[in-house]
């Protein structure tokens, strides 16, 4: 039977240590750990290709994003992926009914003005941020886009 | 979404049904809300024309949608003590709301809803019918 002790989490209890193992093969290297009342999680940033098709000669057609404009999502994405729960977190009343908010390999989406911290971690772009700066735990990243 | 009115039929009422897929989670005391989109053509068939600027500005015009989801800590504080409980909004019911930055678009490429997540405080009031209410400058 499958068991989660989280009513938003998309990560089953016994699928935890399965995504951390398997975002640290993803990222090849160990992931962060955040302390206290804080995450790290990793912000989204599209895949290069967008698009592929055939087109009428019958030729295989791809479609990148230019550069510029993945550079762009570092400091506009709001979606985000768990990479560290710190040990504090959840844990007051506001969690009691609803256990952890977000484990590690959830997508979640942040509030970009809320405290964090961004930075680059080994190249990846990660923000440091308080719990009380996830809005929501999202099924796919690419769902979500700015109005 | 286009409104309908959900009392008395509000339990039938999921954006999962509606749409196909999962809305997001709000955590804590925090409300998902999708916006309310007035109809494009109005009762006697005329049908208004609007521009990427003005359905733009009707998203940050905004103060009324459907409650989505709920997070579990949501209408449990202090303030919502002495509220009576028929009042606290559930899934598939109208609200107005203060006005809110943070409208996103959610949803799988070309099938995407505008919500919302905010603080339950956010919420004014339930409504019966989300074009009974507009705002005024």
């Amino acid at each position: 039977m499958i068991k989660n002790r989280s009513l938003t989490s998309y990560i089953e209890d016994d699928e935890e240590e399965e995504a951390k193992k398997f975002i640290e093969e993803e990222l090849c290297f160990p992931l962060p750990k955040a302390l206290g009342k804080r995450l790290i999680v990793k912000i989204y940033i599209r895949p290069e290709e967008l698009t592929t098709f055939v087109n009428n000669e019958g030729k295989t057609v791809s479609i990148y994003i230019p550069e510029i404009y993945l550079e762009n999502d570092k400091y506009s994405n709001f979606a985000a992926l768990v990479l560290s729960v710190g040990d504090q977190c959840f844990k007051g009343d506001e969690y009691k009914e609803n256990g952890p908010g977000c484990k590690v390999g959830d997508w979640i989406t942040i509030a970009r003005n809320h405290g964090g911290q961004q930075y680059f971690h080994r190249g990846v772009t990660v923000q440091n941020i308080p719990e009380d700066a996830i809005y929501d735990v999202i099924q796919d990243p690419s769902y979500v886009e700015r109005v | 979404m286009e409104g309908t009115i959900c009392f008395g039929n509000k339990e039938k009422w999921s954006f999962e049904k509606e749409y196909g897929f999962n809305p997001p989670r709000p955590l804590g005391a925090r409300i998902c809300i999708e916006q309310y989109v007035k109809p494009e053509e109005s009762d006697a068939g005329i049908k208004l024309a609007k521009s990427e600027m003005s359905k733009r500005l009707d998203v940050a015009d905004c103060i009324v949608g459907r409650v989505v989801k709920i997070g579990s800590a949501c209408f449990k504080s202090e303030d919502f003590k002495h509220w009576d409980k028929a009042d606290l909004p559930e899934v598939g019911d109208w609200v107005t709301f203060k006005i809110t930055p943070g409208w996103k678009k959610y949803g799988p490429p070309g099938k995407g809803v505008c919500v919302i997540t905010m603080f339950d405080d956010a919420i004014n009031e339930k409504i019966e019918d989300p074009s009974y209410v507009s705002r005024d400058l």
